[in-house]
């Protein structure tokens, strides 16, 4: 079977490496009018030609590799002639031509699809492309969500507090970036909760394997958010308004000269919604002052979220001396109600979160820097991050939004003196700097070595105004420094059929504290700083690699032994809470693998599919847990945290994708994983009942679906419909140890339907969507109810090439 | 099958006889005789682990035997294989009623945190619950310290103390004075399952005591005095620097405080402080104070800097400090922690404790009276730790407690007030990171 096998492949490689024969595919298109008609297609070296469709599609098969150059022709474009360079069995090109009256310099694209090109580099990432999306109702949390093996976990509705499962990894193992840049530069503000996806130009989520450039101590998995850079001049601007006062803005434009090279990127964001839900169910009762429940079903009161935005690039692209040269400012503040804690059984009023954050930043990027086929890039930041946390409201409410009464007839007071906790007005201030260069170099054309270095700085500073002036005084401060140095080298062979990416990563980690005591110097108290250092590094490394079994086949490999840094609590402990320090303590480690095989696209008539498949393991070591002191207490010191977790996730996820005649789109994918307690014996050499079992509060299973329909020259000529219409299903699963019913979740079914509509100059957009149709109870989190059935309108305007 | 059919026979008898019991009781209450070794049901709880061994975080488990199954060594109880989950995120704060027949259970943190519902025990896993539920958290939080009074199950009391501030934490043009929180006092009807009523006011200190940055932390395992006017309430203090705010992990304690309210209208809050100890006096998961026959009543210490004490409080309500029972100077051990203890009957009680800073645990039969405690002679582990015991049993003569190593299996162990005597009773079967929290 094995001989077989490879017998087979070999064979594959064989009939494969002689004579490589590309397919080009593309699209001619008019920027403001979309596809141009039958225009003629010439390839001059290897003297193909074809005619495109009416809607401006074609395919060259059977493309010799090489140089070559495409003629575009057609009454009514001016002739396009475009060099190519068919050095791969795929090639996606779209052509922007200009209409054959106007008289201007052309303006030529060449766009090979990056979502391809990236889902098969040979890392376990998915490219979520926002084009479409980004007209519709979606949050860019949403959208994530419908992405295989991607589980957003939200404490409610809009603006609420966010946590991402990766094939069974979540909290501090998944880091967000925007950019290839650690989303903490941004702060709350600026974050997934707030950017909408018309702002995002795709979003790339690598799983357990993150290259070189993303660099961080990402454990599990890392989101890297690229925001749009326009390089043409357009302005996109749009408006939605919906369920629970939701309104949403947001506007996009870009800028450049042709002739200097002057660019002006800018956009802006507004959010705001009441999130004023109906909520009902066994976790939503009044509190009778006789302790009895009354079950209610009622409105959400104190939850709005309001966040705004903007950023502002400006400088220079593509000119001789820089590809970019940009300086930015980026502004962003959001103001957030806090309806409950971990579950809505009790509901809060009057505790908010407040940020904002002010980002300063200076971009350089060039290609063939000092020698050809040196690419140099660098980035530096500097952000000042606010927010206030404050929770002073004393009362016990219920869900009708009123004080509760006690038995006395007088009104019940917090038993924790806030809403969740002890009184706060909490000021926490962040510095953050952050540096970052690179440097691509192309040995030859098949061999790439890959150097980046980050800087990363945080100064934090906290003040709780419901504390006294002395307390604040003694205060510590934790200010944290990373260096991350990461070196890859990528290899292309077989008329790049194979990929291979080797990367190393160090990192090295300073947390700094910093804690205030008062001392006797001469027989005076005074007070002094104590000040301590950990100092921690760590290695890694993996690599990615993928192969081109034929050109709709690829296997796709990637492993990486990742690591996440203790944190500040994690080394230093918390006194407040009787943590002792712990300085020996030891980065996480995760060894993880995927293996996938990328399929497609496979034409058959007027229908065309591909699905990808893939497996993954997640083996994490040496997690970071703290042991309970039952004992603990003022006097006695308690546990640090130690190095002794281990978890292992298993699983698998699938995505297919079929398409008819460019009218019909199915896309279906679901993943299932198995996420477990790893330790196998415990101190006496007996087995922990938990070994090998499902972790609680892990949704292990999730698929989703949609169907997208497109007709066209309803209503008027030239006009397109859209019809959507998606499925989400999440199964239930146990959030304790312990198996009982009142501790599972129930099984998600939602249903979504949408649709849009292009007004004939496409330059005017409308959608409506609605969202959870049947008004079910949708849960992220055990006991917190997410929005039922909602609807939204949104108008879309695009102006190009003002 | 023979042992399911034997074993249904076995608790149908038992059920049978209880209906047959308790008809006979309510004839002749009074004429019961407590000490006697009528059967019941002992209800043995085990702790989950959560995420590291012995955290008993997961949850627990409750599994019930006859007195003669829990007697008997040959009888095996798993609660972990056949136990009933009590709803409850984190280790339930289980009580059980005098009769054994019903479990009185506080749900500690989720969604559920502070909801007390009362179980029916069956036997074996079968408990259950009854449909009518009553919440404290508005009153008491979701993680709630309550305890049941020894009033024939008629009664539960839950303690909190609030937001502990200085008194010019947002007013700094005013003189520091203290450091208080707002203390709730909350009564609760076992059996109409009702809150009957609660109390809430900042219980003062000296102003001396106050101005040092003492305060009281928490407040813990309340009793109700002989008389039943009084309730003696548990104290754990701690001091803040009043130059820093910050909280002292080292400070001269002060004496032992217990704070005694009317009762049962939960006011009038007096603070007695001891001159014998300077531990604190709130147990940690189970009772930490009993009324002994003649109405005085005795109190353990924890964290106490010259090791736990015996504290007597008289019948007037106040500490008698010619009353000295040091563990440290009776076992000869240092620093002696009493984690958990329970009285007997008759001077006699038994205490479940750690000394010289170790994790281990220990027992020892005290006899209140005579000032003298002796470790009881069984077979100790190192993995031993009384620290999230929850509760042993009184019956007859005799003290229950499930003795069990995290992690490894281990033995109700039944002593007799009387004689002293030591019986290793049924094995408890135990996992890996687990362990028996006690028997209700």
């Amino acid at each position: 079977m094995k001989i077989a096998f490879i017998t087979i492949l070999l064979t594959l490689i064989y009939l494969s490496g002689l004579g490589q024969m590309a397919t080009i595919r593309g699209k001619v298109y008019f920027k403001e009018n979309g596809g141009v008609s039958y225009a003629g297609i010439k390839l001059i070296q290897s003297n193909k030609s074809i005619i495109a469709d009416h809607n401006g599609f074609f395919v060259l098969k059977n493309v010799p590799f090489g140089q070559d150059e495409l003629i575009v022709s057609s009454v009514e474009i001016e002739t396009q002639r475009i060099k190519v360079n068919v050095n791969k069995l795929q090639i996606d090109v779209s052509i922007v031509v200009k209409p054959k009256n106007v008289d201007l310099n052309e303006v030529l694209v060449i766009q090979k699809s990056e979502k391809k090109e990236i889902e098969t580099k040979g890392f376990a990432v998915n490219v979520i492309e926002t084009k479409e999306v980004a007209q519709r109702n979606f949050q860019t949390n949403e959208l994530l969500d419908r992405t295989v093996g991607i589980r957003v976990r939200q404490n409610g509705g809009l603006g609420s507090a966010v946590n991402y499962n990766l094939n069974g990894m979540s909290g501090n193992s998944v880091r967000v970036f925007i950019d290839g840049i650690s989303i903490s530069t941004y702060g709350e503000s600026f974050s997934l909760n707030s950017i909408p996806p018309a702002l995002i130009e795709r979003i790339e989520v690598y799983k357990g394997v993150i290259p070189a450039h993303l660099a961080d101590d990402a454990l599990g998995g890392a989101i890297n958010v690229i925001l749009k850079k326009g390089s043409m001049n357009n302005l996109t601007a749009a408006v939605s308004y919906g369920s629970f006062n939701t309104f949403q803005a947001n506007f996009n434009g870009t800028y450049r000269n042709e002739k200097t090279g002057f660019t002006v990127r800018a956009s802006a964001f507004h959010n705001y919604s009441d999130n004023d839900y109906e909520v009902w169910g066994k976790f939503v009762r009044n509190i009778l002052p006789n302790g009895r429940y009354e079950y209610v079903r009622t409105r959400r009161f104190d939850d709005a979220y309001r966040s705004t935005g903007g950023q502002m690039q400006v400088g220079f692209t593509n000119v001789k001396w820089a590809d970019q040269l940009l300086i930015g400012y980026n502004g962003s503040n959001d103001y957030k109600e806090i309806q409950h804690g971990t579950y809505m059984s009790i509901p809060y009023k009057g505790r908010t979160s407040e940020s904002q954050s002010n980002v300063f930043s200076l971009n350089y990027v060039k290609k063939n820097f000092l020698v050809k086929g040196l690419e140099f890039n660098a980035n530096g930041m500097y952000s000042r991050r606010g927010q206030v946390v404050s929770d002073t409201v004393k009362w016990n409410y219920n869900w009708y939004g009123q004080i509760s009464v006690g038995l006395n007839g007088n009104p019940i007071l917090r038993p924790t003196g806030a809403q969740q906790a002890a009184p706060t007005i909490n000021h926490i201030d962040r510095n953050v700097s952050t540096f970052r260069a690179g440097v691509n170099y192309d040995l030859t054309k098949n061999h790439r070595l890959v150097v980046n270095h980050i800087y990363y700085a945080i100064d934090r500073k906290e003040q709780d105004f419901m504390r006294s002036e002395i307390e604040r005084e003694f205060i510590g401060t934790r200010n944290l420094k990373k260096n991350i140095t990461s070196v890859a080298y990528e290899l292309q062979a077989f008329n790049a059929k194979f990929k291979n990416n080797l990367f190393y990563k160090y990192y090295q980690q300073e947390i700094d504290r910093m804690d205030p005591v008062l001392r006797k110097v001469d027989g005076q108290s005074t007070r002094t700083e104590i000040r301590t250092q950990s100092d921690k590094t760590a290695q890694g490394y993996g690599m990615a690699l993928s192969y081109a079994i034929t050109p709709q086949y690829t296997l796709l490999v990637s492993a990486e032994k990742a690591v996440r840094l203790p944190s500040e609590n994690e080394v230093f402990g918390s006194p407040g809470e009787n943590i002792i320090e712990n300085f020996g303590i030891r980065p996480e480690v995760s060894n993880n693998l995927n293996i996938g095989l990328n399929a497609g696209t496979f034409y058959a008539g007027k229908h065309k599919y591909s699905f990808t498949v893939s497996g993954f393991i997640r083996d994490t070591r040496d997690k970071i847990t703290q042991r309970i002191n039952p004992r603990v207490n003022d006097a006695l010191q308690t546990n640090p945290y130690e190095n002794i977790g281990k978890n292992k996730s298993i699983g698998f996820e699938s995505d297919f994708r079929y398409t008819f005649d460019n009218k019909l789109i199915v896309g279906l994918n679901m993943s299932k994983f198995n996420s477990v307690f790893n330790v196998q014996f415990d101190d006496n050499g007996r087995e922990y009942p938990y070994y090998n079992k499902q972790l609680p509060n892990e949704p292990y299973w999730t698929t989703n679906s949609n169907v997208q329909y497109t007709l066209k020259n309803l209503f008027m000529k030239s006009s397109v419909l859209n019809l959507f219409y998606s499925f989400h299903f999440v199964e239930r699963f146990y959030t304790s140890w312990l198996e009982i019913e009142d501790f599972r979740t129930p099984r998600q079914y939602l249903q979504d339907i949408g649709l849009s509509y292009a007004f004939p100059n496409h330059k005017l957009v409308i959608t409506a969507d609605a969202k959870n149709l049947f008004d079910r109870q949708a849960y992220d989190n055990f006991a917190v109810q997410k929005p039922g059935r909602a609807f939204y309108l949104k108008i879309n305007y695009l102006i190009n090439n003002f | 099958m023979k042992t399911q059919l034997t074993n249904f026979l076995r608790y149908t008898t038992l059920i049978a006889a209880f209906t047959l019991s308790s008809c006979d009781k309510s004839d002749s209450a009074d004429d019961v005789d407590p000490v006697t070794n009528q059967s019941r049901w002992i209800t043995v709880a085990g702790a989950l682990m959560g995420t590291t061994a012995g955290d008993g975080n997961g949850g627990t488990v409750v599994y019930s035997v006859s007195k003669e199954d829990a007697r008997n060594p040959n009888v095996s109880i798993s609660v972990y294989d056949n136990g009933f989950p009590v709803k409850s995120t984190r280790t339930a704060r289980l009580q059980s009623s005098e009769d054994g027949n019903t479990l009185f259970n506080i749900a500690y943190s989720g969604d559920n945190g502070g909801e007390f519902a009362r179980y029916k025990v069956n036997g074996a896993g079968n408990f259950v619950q009854e449909e009518v539920t009553v919440n404290i958290a508005q009153y008491a939080t979701t993680t709630p310290r309550w305890s049941k009074l020894m009033d024939g199950d008629k009664t539960g009391i839950a303690l909190n103390v609030a937001s502990i501030a200085a008194n010019n934490a947002t007013d700094k043009t005013k003189p520091f004075q203290y450091y208080r929180g707002t203390a709730t006092v909350l009564s609760l009807d076992l059996q109409k399952v009702l809150i009957n009523g609660y109390k809430q006011y900042q219980v003062p200190l000296s102003a001396e005591e106050e101005l040092k940055g003492h305060c009281f932390f928490r407040f813990d395992a309340p009793l109700l005095n002989k008389a039943q006017n009084k309730l003696i309430i548990g104290t754990w203090m701690r001091k803040y620097n009043p130059a820093t705010g910050l909280t002292e992990s080292t400070f001269d304690r002060l004496g032992t405080k217990s704070v005694v309210v009317d009762y049962p209208s939960l006011e009038n809050p007096k603070v007695i402080t001891s001159t014998v100890s300077f531990g604190d006096n709130s147990g940690y998961r189970s009772p930490n104070a009993f009324v002994a026959e003649d109405g005085n009543i005795y109190q353990a210490t924890q964290r106490d800097s010259k090791g736990s004490h015996i504290l007597k409080i008289n019948t007037n309500n106040e500490y008698d400090n010619s009353y000295i029972f040091s563990l440290d100077a009776a076992l000869g051990v240092k620093n002696a922690y009493v984690d958990s203890w329970k009285y007997a009957g008759e001077g006699i009680a038994y205490a479940l404790y750690t000394h010289d800073g170790t994790e281990q645990g220990y027992i020892a039969r005290l006899d209140l009276n005579a000032k003298t405690a002796t470790k009881v002679n069984i077979q100790y582990d190192a993995d031993l730790n009384f620290g999230q015991y929850q509760g042993s049993l009184v019956s007859g003569d005799e003290v229950f407690v499930a003795v069990t190593p995290v992690g490894k299996d281990g033995n109700i162990y039944i002593f007799n007030k009387k004689t002293g005597a030591v019986t290793k009773g049924a094995k408890l079967v135990n996992k890996a990171g687990n362990y028996y929290i006690g028997i209700f």
